[in-house]
């Protein structure tokens, strides 16, 4: 099946206009393939401050109340989701489902899988529990159901085949990728220190543990500063946090940072701290790494993968706020190496991670299951 | 093996509805969520109209292309795992179905063994909060995390 004739339905249960890695990639993704001859439409869970339809760069956007609405006794309302999605994809004749990271409102695509059959493809973006997959499960069922898995990083890849051993045939790793900034990076200024924390503000980021450490980096360069970019529930723990350890004139929450700004942020900054307990590949440090910048990140999930200890940054335990403080004062101690594994970041992401080479991975992928047989699913 | 003068009803936290031959089943006590479409469609369907097995049985052998003990035998397994899963109960008594429902066809359809699809990870999405008795006009969590819905009237 060539590009030009193929209709993809991607399933994102977050799309733009949210923000945060999953969101953003597919946000250019999208437009990428479409720009090779795919026809998009997106379904997406929807929430009251966002229309029930819309257009993103030409592509229509459909969201859906999913188990909102939902009361004792009435299946009123997921009978009529049910009903809607199962028209869009009469209505749209799909070639191809991309499920674009597993999420519960996959229920509604396999209930309605044979109202259009497709193949179906999942691409998993976080590591899955660490726990046996039940067949009695959703989860447990759509990894049974799709064609193909791909997935963001060797991490998951690996843990999920572990977990589930009959996806190993029908998956393969594509790294996520970043287009290379427009503008070139300033070199790196270390007068004062500018330590950049990015994400989400949920626990499994680990910024509190980046506060911690920053006691011991102010001890040593008082004039550094810590921002955190971002928003989420964990925003006012992290605020007390900051006040608890006395770092209200050092620290600064700037929120939620548009994408198209996120580089500049990076190329203010002397480094990035990635301190998470959980990341399925780390697009942070991608950020960071186009833009020449070292990283200091936990051994954890695909960070391993984006950054490569002692050539592009560091990589330190897991929950150990002493050695993320020790790893960042050694690159502030010395400029010299910083800005050679900033330099040696940004030549290996544009080789690795490279854009081109992961849309015309979904491009070949997409065209090669496109060709699959449509068949029945049992849900 | 259940007599098949047997009734089964849904259990009082149990939510369904069938549409265009699916059934979807809710056990409102711990979020389970089950559906059936096809065969085990039209099973529950007539189960839930209040129809004895044997009429259950006799329903499902004319319209679709199947020997009469092999529906049995499907349907008998059947209710064992809907008691199993807490779906139903039995009643020996009780009214029959309101209406006898016609089922217009030409020809037999192709019959497929019922199978009963489950999903016992959604507990946290579809689970009443608290949780059965007194179902009355209590609202579902909302995923987003605030209230969501409003009470049935």
């Amino acid at each position: 099946m060539t590009a030009k004739s193929m209709r993809v339905l991607f399933w994102s249960e977050t799309f733009w206009p949210r923000v945060g890695g999953v969101e953003n990639l597919a946000a250019k993704l999208l437009p990428a393939l479409q720009h090779r001859g795919y026809e998009f439409i997106v379904v997406s869970w929807g929430t009251p401050d966002l229309p029930r339809e819309q257009l993103y760069e030409g592509i229509p956007v459909y969201r859906f109340p999913f188990f909102s609405g939902l009361a004792a006794g009435n299946l009123d309302p997921l009978m009529e989701t049910s009903a809607h999605v199962a028209k869009l994809k009469r209505d749209f004749g799909p070639d191809l489902v991309h499920i674009n990271s597993y999420g519960r409102s996959v229920l509604f695509h396999l209930i309605t899988a044979n109202t259009h059959p497709a193949p179906m493809l999942l691409t998993l973006h976080q590591a899955l529990p660490n726990e046996p997959v039940g067949r009695e499960t959703l989860l447990g069922k759509i990894l049974q159901t799709v064609d193909w898995v791909t997935a963001c990083s060797a991490a998951v890849l690996d843990h999920t085949g572990e977990l589930v051993r009959d996806i190993i045939p029908r998956s393969s790793l594509i790294y996520n990728a970043l287009e290379v900034p427009t503008f070139d990076p300033q070199p790196i200024s270390f007068d004062p220190p500018r330590l950049l924390c990015l994400g989400r503000l949920v626990p499994e980021k680990g910024f509190d543990l980046a506060l911690t450490a920053f006691t011991t980096i102010l001890d040593r360069f008082p004039g550094a500063r810590l921002v955190m970019a971002g928003d989420g529930p964990e925003r006012e723990r992290l605020q007390q946090q900051m006040i608890h350890l006395g770092l209200v004139n050092s620290v600064e929450f700037v929120g939620r940072v548009p994408p198209e700004t996120v580089a500049h942020l990076i190329d203010e900054s002397t480094l990035v701290v990635i301190p998470s307990r959980l990341e399925g590949f780390g697009l942070v440090a991608l950020e960071a790494a186009l833009m020449a910048r070292p990283v200091v990140a936990t051994h954890v999930g695909g960070l391993p993968e984006v950054v490569v200890h002692e050539q592009t940054g560091f990589l330190v335990e897991s929950e150990n706020s002493h050695a993320l403080a020790e790893a960042i004062a050694l690159l502030l101690n010395n400029p010299a190496t910083a800005k050679k594994f900033g330099q040696a970041a940004r030549s290996r992401a544009e080789e690795v991670f490279s854009w081109e080479r992961h849309v015309s991975a979904y491009d070949a992928l997409y065209r090669r299951l496109g060709n699959y047989e449509r068949r029945v699913v049992s849900t | 093996m259940q007599a098949l003068h047997y009734r089964l009803r849904p259990r009082e936290e149990v939510a369904a509805k069938v549409i265009d031959g699916e059934a979807i089943i809710i056990n409102l006590a711990n979020g389970v969520y089950y559906s059936m479409d096809k065969v085990g469609g039209l099973i529950w369907d007539l189960l839930q109209a209040g129809n004895s097995l044997e009429e259950i049985i006799v329903a499902v052998t004319d319209r679709y292309d199947v020997s009469r003990e092999k529906v049995e035998a499907d349907i008998q397994e059947l209710v064992e795992e809907l008691l199993r899963e807490n779906l139903v109960a039995l009643s020996e008594d009780g009214a029959g179905p309101a209406e006898t429902r016609q089922i217009a066809q030409e020809g037999k359809l192709l019959y497929e063994v019922p199978k009963l699809n489950i999903y016992r990870d959604m507990g946290d999405l579809l689970a009443l909060d608290p949780p059965v008795p007194g179902l009355g006009d209590t609202a579902w969590k909302d995923p987003t995390g605030g209230s969501s819905g409003e009470p049935t009237a």
